[in-house]
């Protein structure tokens, strides 16, 4: 009570300092502040009471019920394991509730591992001067994150796999726990075979397979897009298929070398297009956490979404047969055969955590291989570590996933304060009409271009 | 004023009505989807319920874990909007009455905080600095003021209650508190009443707040726990619109008991600003 | 008198005095991250609210910050008044119909906002099939076009009930002899509102008018609710929250803190000019 009391008092004093500030006495705070009053030198304090027997593990993820469900059974595992610690694992939307929660945790140091949503990407270039770091850059800069290159339980994953997905200046600072592909379309099995159609492996022939389901009354296509990162998705599966190098044209974009107008990325925006204009009425407004439920109920033929949820899928109904295949955006089959994606969640602990000691052992306990192979399971994850996961989805995708190769919001580096039309990582389809107030690719292509380039 | 004609009479009853159909239909939707199996609601959306199915709140009760929420709800509101309510009047009976020097100051100063520049971020930086971040009494510090709209509704009713009281209470020698509670209270009962309506309707339905200032999962008051909820079930609108019924449940009650004073109430908050 | 202390201090502390330290935080480059430097930027921050890629949303939201307050102090007050002068006669069941006007400000934001999802859900929300059947657009909370119609939309079915009530307990203080009077003289229903009504509940016009501006232009809660900022829905207000805490990026202090300052000045110039505009109507009626 004490100490409460005596912050309070400091708070009266520091309002009364920042007021004065505030009433324009700027050079003389200038001097004195950046010690006196930098938001982490108090809030970083090591914990208030010395370190009891008893201590809670703070552990926050997203929801994703398949995964959440083995957390909640490995937790259990672990606090039997070790019955001192009591996990305490939060689960919040994936949207930007999730990414606001990592922001108030992080800022007041009030959890201990946190799920990062992907690897490390993009990594950052040379030739993309003054980008904006990604976050966990700025994380890791500011030495919120631990090291763990020395911790035995690293040398478990494929060295492959945490050399691109968690490792920095040669340290390693997460467990990237696996790999999705999500350039592809889940297919409703029943519907291809009752109106006797293949599997299409180029563009001209995915339009016949919309034609003959239009012809029957079938809706062909079914988005998430009211997340608008779900439909965008299937953006960047196009983009994977259409575009030969997208690494080189990320770094053409910013040398000046390629443009958004250039004619393979207007190719993208009209088939994007296109994708729109044959999908279910509303598709905007649809939610994410509702897209299952319509493609299981065979509303729509085919739906954009990532490998992870097919075991929702299945779990749904399980008598629903679906497959995947990557969309085909360009009429060369060999370009569209394989798909693109990235790696998914990584585990990271907090260099302050309060329980440091603890989040090791959690990450230790889920590495051991029989742990992390019902976690791939559960996931729907292609494995990073050395396990075989017997599972018929991932069998059946297996052809495409010879050559995987990165997906666009792995890759694109974007510059600051760049306008809402190439804001964040993704190619922004969803302002063509008919969902957006943009009727021509052509005019949002010359839009974002110039947006591109007065961002600095 | 008595020669309303039958046409005017019933053109009145007709907006009045066609008015309140906007107001009912989404609740009566939203009670309708919550009597219905997932089945029936998927087979037809818009159709009535079959039967009376209360057990879907049991459900949704279980599965959204609102038994937890729900107490957290009930302690920020009640201890909040009562030291609210207490410190409005602390502030309002000496403002209204010009017993403190500068009381017009005070007053204005106080009214700032109407259009004040959001202060999100400083108070921010503020509640983790005091280790106030996450904690159930941090929160409910924060949503306690004494300056809100019940300290204007306060101020503008005092006003209108007669002095005379004051003197034959000094006379008395009744002290300064026992005053306020036994004799301004009971006088400032129906714009107390509005008031605590008022307050408690912010602190309930505060979303934006917990969302920021708390994290813990068991912290969390039934709003949040909703809006997760409704993430977490868009599939079965049932559940959904059981758990949106439950939320809305406390507070209709406390609107029934405290209705009938909302009128004269928001005729004291609208004296004078 | 000391009790008086007590709100005074916590205004001071929670209020007040961090609502002073913005402008002190909108000079700086403060950010989110525990542990990284800050200096002072001057109006670096300002500058990159106007002058970045990004302008073009910046200025939408002051746009749409401006309409939502002008469409919902409008139309709320308007309807506010008219309904409650309706419903102040004798009606059949007239406690119930208030009641039921006034219920969507006690179901909050996330109850109403929740619901009216539901009715506006592209997947057999009752709202959605009505307006298929009659062939209107569907598009809703996700309509680039549509949607932040329909965010005042519900706002506006949400606090109606609101303004109504202050408007009632204007009308129920006007001495009914007032309007025996006029009806002797033989003035009309219009006349009679126009010089008996009007005058006499302009103090509560003035509160009501006030407030809702002043509420209006800081109001984002709804819109966190019903698109999440999504659908060109941004306002200057909904923007501070995003730049301060709900942007996938490092929250960025003094950005959001340069939004706060800005919209402060909207707020107390309009408030300002509305103030006074009504004072001098107050006068003259």
């Amino acid at each position: 009570m004490l100490k409460k009391v005596t912050g309070l008092l400091m708070a009266i004093v520091m309002v009364v300092v920042l007021a004065a500030c505030g009433g324009g006495n700027d050079d003389k705070a200038s001097s004195n502040s950046p010690s006196a009053s930098s938001p982490a030198s108090n809030s970083a304090e090591p914990s208030k009471e010395a370190p009891a027997e008893k201590v809670t593990l703070k552990i926050i993820h997203w929801i994703n019920e398949p995964v959440n469900k083995y957390y909640e059974e490995f937790n259990k595992k672990f606090t039997e394991r070790y019955p001192n610690i009591t996990v305490d694992y939060q689960v919040v939307p994936s949207d930007a509730t999730y990414d606001q929660l990592q922001q108030t945790r992080i800022n007041a140091n009030d959890t201990d591992l946190l799920a990062l949503k992907s690897g490390f990407a993009p990594i950052p270039q040379e030739w993309a001067a003054g980008a904006q770091d990604p976050l966990w850059k700025q994380w890791i800069d500011t030495g919120l994150i631990a090291d763990l290159s020395n911790e035995e339980f690293v040398k478990s994953y494929n060295p492959v796999d945490v050399q691109n997905s968690t490792t920095y200046n040669g340290k390693v600072y997460g467990i990237n726990m696996g790999k999705v592909a999500f350039s592809g379309l889940y297919y409703n099995k029943k519907i291809f075979a009752d109106n006797n159609l293949k599997v299409p492996t180029t563009w001209d022939e995915f339009k016949g397979v919309v034609d003959a389901l239009k012809a029957k009354d079938v809706t062909p296509l079914g988005f998430a897009g009211k997340d608008i990162w779900p439909y965008n998705l299937a953006v960047q599966g196009l983009s994977a298929s259409v575009i030969k190098d997208q690494g080189e044209f990320i770094k053409g974009l910013w040398t000046g070398s390629t443009k958004f107008t250039d004619a393979n990325a207007l190719e993208v925006l009209e088939k994007a297009q296109y994708l729109l204009q044959n999908s279910i009425d509303g598709v905007m407004g649809i939610d994410y956490a509702s897209l299952p439920s319509l493609f299981a109920s065979g509303k729509v033929a085919m739906i954009a979404d990532g490998t992870w949820n097919a075991p929702t899928l299945k779990g749904l109904d399980p008598t629903l047969e679906f497959g995947y295949f990557p969309i085909p955006g360009s009429n060369d089959a060999a370009q569209n055969g394989s798909l693109a994606g990235k790696y998914d969640m990584s585990w990271m602990v907090l260099e302050k955590s309060k329980n440091k000691d603890a989040a090791l052992k959690w990450l230790a306990m889920q590495s051991e291989p029989e742990n992390y192979a019902a976690f791939a399971k559960a996931s729907g994850f292609l494995p990073t570590q050395n396990v075989q996961v017997e599972d018929p989805f991932i069998n059946e995708i297996s052809p495409y996933l010879a050559n995987f190769k990165l997906a666009w919001d792995q890759l694109f580096i974007n510059r600051q304060n760049a306008g809402e039309h190439v804001s964040g990582s993704s190619v922004h389809a969803e302002f063509l009409s008919p969902a957006g107030p943009i009727k021509t690719p052509k005019e949002l292509a010359e839009l974002s271009q110039k947006e591109w380039d007065a961002a600095k | 004023m008595n020669r309303e004609s039958r046409w005017l009479l019933s053109t009145r009853y007709l907006i009045v009505l066609a008015v309140l159909i906007i107001y009912l239909i989404p609740l009566f939707y939203l009670f309708n989807v919550s009597m219905k199996t997932q089945i029936e609601h998927l087979k037809s959306p818009v159709g009535l319920f079959e039967q009376f199915r209360f057990s879907n709140f049991s459900t949704a009760w279980k599965q959204g874990d609102f038994s937890k929420y729900i107490w957290n709800s009930l302690l920020y509101t009640v201890v909040s909007t009562l030291l609210s309510i207490l410190l409005s009047l602390f502030a309002a009976f000496p403002i209204a009455r010009r017993y403190v020097k500068f009381s017009n100051l005070i007053y204005l100063f106080f009214t700032m905080s109407l259009f004040l520049p959001n202060p999100l971020v400083p108070q921010f930086w503020l509640v983790n600095e005091l280790g106030m971040y996450n904690e159930q009494w941090g929160y409910i510090l924060l949503r306690t003021g004494g300056t809100g709209i019940a300290f204007l509704m306060f101020v503008g009713y005092i006003k209108s209650v007669s002095r005379e009281l004051d003197e034959a209470a000094a006379i008395d020698g009744c002290g300064y508190l026992r005053y306020i509670f036994q004799i301004l209270i009971p006088l400032v009962k129906p714009v107390m009443a509005t008031g605590v309506m008022l307050t408690a309707i912010g602190v309930w339905n505060d979303i934006i707040g917990p969302t920021i200032y708390l994290s813990d999962n068991d912290y969390q008051p039934i709003t949040r726990g909703l809006f997760a909820f409704y993430g977490q079930y868009l599939n079965n609108w049932p559940l959904l619109g059981c758990g949106i019924i439950i939320v809305a449940g406390p507070l209709i009650v406390l609107y029934v008991f405290i209705q009938r004073f909302l009128v004269s109430g928001a005729l004291a908050g609208s004296v004078k600003i | 008198m000391a009790l008086l202390m007590l709100p005074l201090l916590l205004y001071v502390i929670f209020a007040f005095g961090p609502s002073v330290a913005t402008v002190f935080f909108s000079f700086t480059n403060a950010t989110g991250l525990p542990g990284a430097e800050w200096h002072f930027v001057g109006f670096k921050n300002y500058d990159r609210l106007f002058n970045s890629s990004d302008q073009a949303e910046r200025f939408r939201s002051i746009r749409n910050s401006l309409q939502f307050a002008f469409l919902v102090v409008l139309v709320q007050n308007v309807v506010g008044l008219f309904m409650a002068l309706l419903v102040n006669r004798k009606l059949r069941a007239d406690s119930f119909i208030r009641a039921t006007y006034f219920l969507p400000v006690v179901l909050g934001v996330t109850v109403s906002g929740l619901v009216w999802r539901m009715m506006m859900n592209p997947l057999g929300g009752p709202l959605t099939e009505l307006f298929k059947k009659l062939h209107l657009d569907t598009g809703f909370l996700s309509s680039y076009g549509a949607s932040f119609e329909w965010v005042i939309f519900v706002q506006i079915w949400m606090y109606m009930g609101y303004s109504m009530t202050i408007f009632l307990a204007g009308l129920q203080s006007i001495p009914k002899d007032l309007y025996d009077a006029a009806y002797i003289d033989g003035t009309s229903r219009w006349q009679a509102f126009r010089h008996v009504t009007f005058p006499m509940i302009a103090p509560s016009t003035t509160v009501n008018l006030l407030l809702s501006i002043i509420g209006a232009l800081q109001t984002f809660d709804i819109i966190y609710v019903l698109t999440n900022g999504g659908f060109n829905t941004r306002t200057l207000a909904f923007d501070i929250y995003r730049d301060a805490i709900a942007n996938n990026t490092t929250a960025d202090y003094g950005l959001a803190s340069a939004g706060a300052m800005v919209l402060f000045l909207f707020v107390f110039a309009i408030a300002l000019v509305s103030l006074v505009a009504l004072r001098r109507r107050e006068v003259d009626l």
